[in-house]
């Protein structure tokens, strides 16, 4: 496993464990990777394939996440905290130099 | 924008390569066998909780209807499954605010509409037939009015039922956005029977 590739997965755990993200979509169309996704289905019983995308820019590392927000806390609030921690994580994994993170909410409740 | 201009570029297709009568068909089979591009896809999963929704509603009027009425047009209920399907789709990126620079923060305008549609079908004896945000969605703090159609059930007040939808709606978007709303207009455009009701009421509608 290759150094972006463990940051990845890395990323979609952390995404999933924050209070009010109730899914973590693909940021890729969803039927090319299709494919991949049934592979994972039959590893771990569930949609769980890396879903955190992770590329290298001119101005540093961009991070894009989607994801869906349970109805019981703010849309707003959880993807600001979505944002915080990967940053954290970044931080501290020394990668200071972030381009940008992206997260968008595509579904609530 | 009318809604016959805003139709134009919609392919059922649009839903990540899923139609509404597809996605309809899934739920029918218990959504088995499991359909990965289904089950991760954020706008095959708000059409198919709004698909749930509709389903308990019409079958609880087509059963009060068919009593009456068999042959009653139901054509409604396709409008619905038609807006469904335009609804769920991402639109436009709606901002959240962060002080970072490297944050770009945004809701999917389809999460939006699927909030306002949620709120709407909350409100008992209600069902929302459409719903739209009037504005520019991009710009924060831009003015943004919600336009929404919905049915009432015999029998209930429109006025109270269209402000009580007006109320479920602000209060959703006021927890899960930064809209700044500058109206909700709601139009109670049809009324159905409701099977609570009974042979009185439909005759009486007769």
């Amino acid at each position: 496993m290759d150094d972006r590739t463990a940051l990845t997965r890395d990323l979609t755990d952390l995404v999933r464990l924050i209070p009010g993200v109730a899914a973590v979509y693909s940021s890729g169309p969803v039927v090319v990777e299709a494919v991949s996704a049934v592979t994972q289905v039959v590893l771990r019983g569930a949609v769980a394939h890396d879903v955190v995308a992770v590329a290298e820019a001119n101005g540093g590392l961009t991070v894009s996440v989607t994801i869906g927000v349970s109805e019981g806390l703010p849309a707003t609030e959880v993807c600001r905290q979505v944002y915080d921690a990967i940053a954290e994580r970044l931080l501290l994994g020394g990668m200071a130099e972030t381009a940008s993170i992206a997260v968008k909410v595509a579904r609530i409740g | 924008m009318s809604d016959e201009i805003a139709l134009e570029g919609f392919e059922p297709a649009d839903l990540d390569g899923h139609t509404i009568d597809e996605l309809s068909d899934y739920l029918e089979a218990g959504c088995l066998p499991f359909d990965p591009s289904i089950e991760s896809s954020p706008g095959c999963q708000i059409a198919m909780a709004a698909l749930i929704r509709l389903r308990g509603v019409s079958l609880s009027l087509l059963e009060t209807e068919a009593i009456d009425e068999p042959a009653r047009d139901d054509s409604w209920v396709a409008g619905i499954l038609n807006r469904i399907g335009f609804e769920a789709q991402a639109g436009r990126s709606i901002p959240v605010s962060h002080p970072s620079a490297q944050a770009f923060l945004t809701l999917t305008e389809g999460a939006v509409r699927g909030l306002i549609r949620a709120a709407g079908d909350s409100v008992t004896g209600v069902l929302i037939g459409r719903c739209r945000l009037q504005g520019d969605v991009t710009v924060p703090g831009e003015p943004i009015t919600v336009l929404v159609d919905a049915s009432v059930f015999w029998g209930e007040s429109i006025p109270e039922a269209a402000a009580r939808v007006r109320e479920a709606i602000y209060a959703e978007l006021l927890k899960h956005t930064e809209l700044t709303i500058a109206a909700i207009d709601v139009v109670i455009h049809d009324v159905h029977l409701s099977r609570s009701l009974g042979e009185d009421a439909a005759e009486e509608i007769e």
